[in-house]
Order: C-alpha cells, then sequence, then structure tokens
C-alpha cells in the first residue's frame, strides 16, 4: 500500500481542485482566445505536439516537487500529482474550447486532439500554481524544498527550475502570436540590443532593487559575483524558455540565424518577469498543498 | 476533519483523488499514444483537395451553390482558393471564395451565389490555388 504525506477530506480536495481549475484559468484566458494557438493543433507535426507534452509534465514534475508539495513528498506522489493537473488541463481545455465553439462535432479527431492538447499545457502549469498558491495559509510546511527558513540561503537549481517555470508560463502565452514575429522582423540590431540590456536591467530591478516579497529569500545575495550571477542566469533561463516556446510552436522552422535569435530576444522580454518576478510570486505563501 | 499529516500514521488519498488521477492518466496518456502514433506511423503526403457542389438553391435573382471542400492528404493546406463555374447561354461565370486553413481529413462547407434570371446548364468546381504553411 502505498503511504503519502497527507490525508485530506473529500472536501479539502474538491476545494483544492477548485483552485486548481481557477488557476489554470488565470493563466491560460489568453491562450483561449489566441487564434494562433487553435490553429497550432493542426499545424503543428504530431511528434511535436507530443513533445510540448511530454516537457510540460516534466516542468510540472519539477514545479510539484521544488514548490507545490510538502518537503516529505516522494517522487511517486509527485508523478501522481503531476498527471492529475494535467488531466485536468485536458478537461478544463476541452471544455472552454466546446463552450466558445472552437471544438465541435464537425472537427476530425486529429484537429480536436490537437487544439486542446495545445491549450492543456499552460492550463496544467496554471492548475499547479493555482492549487499551490491561492489558498489560505495553514503552515509553514510548503516551500522551496530544503528552504527551511527564512535565514537559510535559497538553492540554485530549484530557483533555477521555478524561473524555469514562470518563464515558460509568461513565455506561452505570447510565443503562437505573430506579433513576436512582427516585432523580429522589424527590429533592427541595435534594437533588439536594446530589448536585451532592457530585459537584463528589469531582471536587476525585480531581483536585486524593488524589494520584491520573497526575493530576500529566495534571491541570492551577499556579493556582487552573486548577483550578477543570479540575474545572468535568469536570462539565460528566459532566453532558453522562449528558444523552446518558439520551437514548440513552429516559429523557428526554416528562419534564418538572424531572424530566430531576433524572435528569441523579442519573447525574451515577457519570458524573464516570469523568470523573475514570476519566480517570487510562484513562491509566495501558499496554502498547505499536500 | 483536517488533513492529518502525522508522520506515524500511513496517509491515503480519498476516493476522489484516485478518480481523479486514473481519468487523468486515461486522458494523458491515450492522447499521448494517439499523438505517438500518428507521429511514428502517418506517412506525409501532399494535400489533396476533393470537391463537391451541393443543391443549387434558387431565388428570383439569385442562384446559390453549397460547395464541401475536403483535403484527403495529409498534410494542411492554407488560403485554399475554391472557384465554382456557372455556364450558362450568356457565358461563363465564375465566383470564388477562401478557406483560411484546411487541415488534413478536414471537411468545410461554404457557397457561392451568382446572380441573374437566365437559366444555368452546368456549375463545376474547382480547387484554384492553396498554399503550403
Amino acid at each position: 500500500m502505498i503511504s503519502f504525506s497527507h490525508s485530506r477530506t473529500v472536501a479539502d480536495s474538491l476545494r483544492e481542485y477548485g483552485r486548481g481549475i481557477a488557476g489554470g484559468l488565470m493563466f491560460s484566458t489568453p491562450l483561449l482566445y489566441t487564434m494562433e494557438v487553435w490553429w497550432s493543433g493542426f499545424l503543428l507535426h504530431p511528434g511535436r505536439i507530443l513533445l510540448y507534452v511530454v516537457i510540460t509534465f516534466g516542468l510540472l514534475m519539477i514545479y510539484n516537487r521544488f514548490v507545490g508539495l510538502r518537503r516529505d513528498a516522494n517522487l511517486l506522489e509527485v508523478a501522481i500529482d503531476s498527471m492529475e493537473e494535467m488531466g485536468i488541463g485536458f478537461v478544463v481545455a476541452a471544455g472552454v474550447l466546446w463552450l466558445t465553439g472552437r471544438i465541435s462535432g464537425d472537427l476530425t479527431v486529429e484537429e480536436m486532439i490537437g487544439m486542446v492538447s495545445m491549450e492543456a499545457m499552460t492550463i496544467a502549469i496554471g492548475v499547479s500554481v493555482g492549487t499551490a498558491q491561492l489558498g489560505i495559509s495553514k503552515g509553514s510546511n510548503s516551500g522551496v524544498s530544503g528552504e527551511d527558513d527564512e535565514k537559510e540561503e535559497p538553492q540554485y537549481l530549484p530557483q533555477v527550475a521555478i524561473a524555469l517555470c514562470g518563464a515558460v508560463l509568461f513565455a506561452a502565452n505570447v510565443a503562437a502570436t505573430e506579433e513576436v514575429e512582427v516585432i523580429a522582423m522589424e527590429s533592427t540590431p541595435s534594437r533588439l540590443l536594446l530589448i536585451l540590456l532592457t530585459s537584463l536591467g528589469l531582471t536587476a530591478l525585480i531581483l536585486h532593487f524593488a524589494g520584491f516579497r520573497g526575493s530576500d529569500k529566495h534571491v541570492m545575495r551577499g556579493s556582487f559575483y552573486l548577483g550578477l550571477r543570479g540575474m545572468i542566469t535568469t536570462y539565460a533561463v528566459a532566453l532558453f524558455a522562449s528558444a523552446a516556446m518558439l520551437y514548440l510552436f513552429g516559429k523557428l522552422d526554416d528562419m534564418p540565424l538572424e531572424f530566430v535569435v531576433g524572435q528569441i530576444v523579442v519573447l525574451a522580454f515577457p519570458a524573464v518577469l516570469g523568470a523573475s518576478a514570476g519566480r517570487l510570486l510562484l513562491q509566495a505563501g501558499g496554502a498547505d498543498h499536500a | 476533519m483536517p488533513p492529518s499529516s502525522n508522520s506515524s500514521e500511513r496517509n491515503r488519498k480519498n476516493w476522489l483523488e484516485w478518480t481523479v488521477f486514473v481519468v487523468s492518466g486515461l486522458f494523458v496518456l491515450s492522447t499521448a499514444g494517439f499523438l505517438a502514433k500518428q507521429a511514428l506511423f502517418e506517412k506525409e503526403s501532399p494535400p489533396k483537395m476533393e470537391i463537391r457542389l451541393g443543391e443549387v438553391i434558387r431565388s428570383a435573382w439569385e442562384w446559390e451553390v453549397p460547395v464541401t471542400v475536403t483535403n484527403r492528404g495529409n498534410e494542411v493546406a492554407s488560403d485554399v482558393q475554391i472557384e465554382v463555374q456557372a455556364e450558362s447561354q450568356e457565358g461563363i461565370k465564375i465566383a470564388t471564395f477562401t478557406v483560411p486553413y484546411l487541415p488534413k481529413k478536414a471537411t468545410r462547407h461554404g457557397s457561392v451565389s451568382f446572380q441573374g434570371d437566365e437559366p444555368v446548364f452546368h456549375f463545376t468546381g474547382r480547387v484554384a490555388g492553396y498554399s503550403r504553411p
């Protein structure tokens, strides 16, 4: 018999699922109303959609392992919760797409599965975040595993992982749209450099100067080198998340390198907000997600 | 009853959580299996369009022709231009419309209309062009 880190009543579970659904819708409504995401369901190769599903499951595992669950949850429990969140993502995506008339009996099964899959991934991440962050805090057993109290140093790799979750959450809302391509096409190299420098400046502002809640707990400080490392790492995570999301949405296929780099820099601007401010918000407060 | 986290007791998921997990697993695994099957076993083939004209609707000054277009190929076609010709004693008239996207194996419906009161002898439809996104 499997032993878990907690027991919940059915009523508590229902409340948790409700928070998850609310969180999923909060973070993914822009995508549910974006035509390019609907179309990506049939434009993209099924293998790429499958890759998106697998990567999202990995992100859910990362988030649940480091932020969403109590630190005594084992890998099996993390996997079970991640599977639940992804399943809820599928159901919510299908429900909203049907409600808005995007899927119906007129479509082929391939079209419906593709559309629902592309929408469900961001919803699933939102479900995970909503479940963990939107409840009433009952105790101090949530938060990054290993960071037991405010005096302990934040852990580097877990923070990088959570930054990646935040970056993907922000980047996914924009990556599928044509606007990223248009901005990249119309931007000169000097303008792209300016966007890059502005992104770095925003990262520094959010992590070190703006006094964001949680920055004293989750951002490494102590020396100029640590601060610089954090800033560079956060932006690198944003660039990686942007490249990945653009690739998954087919925006980089058969494009010249110059345009590829331009799109990544353009998308990294919102992604870095997720990697920095989003990372802190994802770890702020939170319920006893058990 | 508040949630229990006593490590000395065996903690369990309730029936609702197990149900959600099983249903979620079915959704996720069946979707992943479907996508994997498509990715691995479906051979790529270019779009292959098939047009059917429906029953013509005649009013005083107008002929409306329903059109159904199906993509039998294994690739999406975009900007599919449908052309319908109406042949009458006065000559040939052409009406067109465009389907933004026609996914593989998908069907889309539209219609064209011709104005005039002369008898029309023959309607023909064809795909005038499309692009591959």
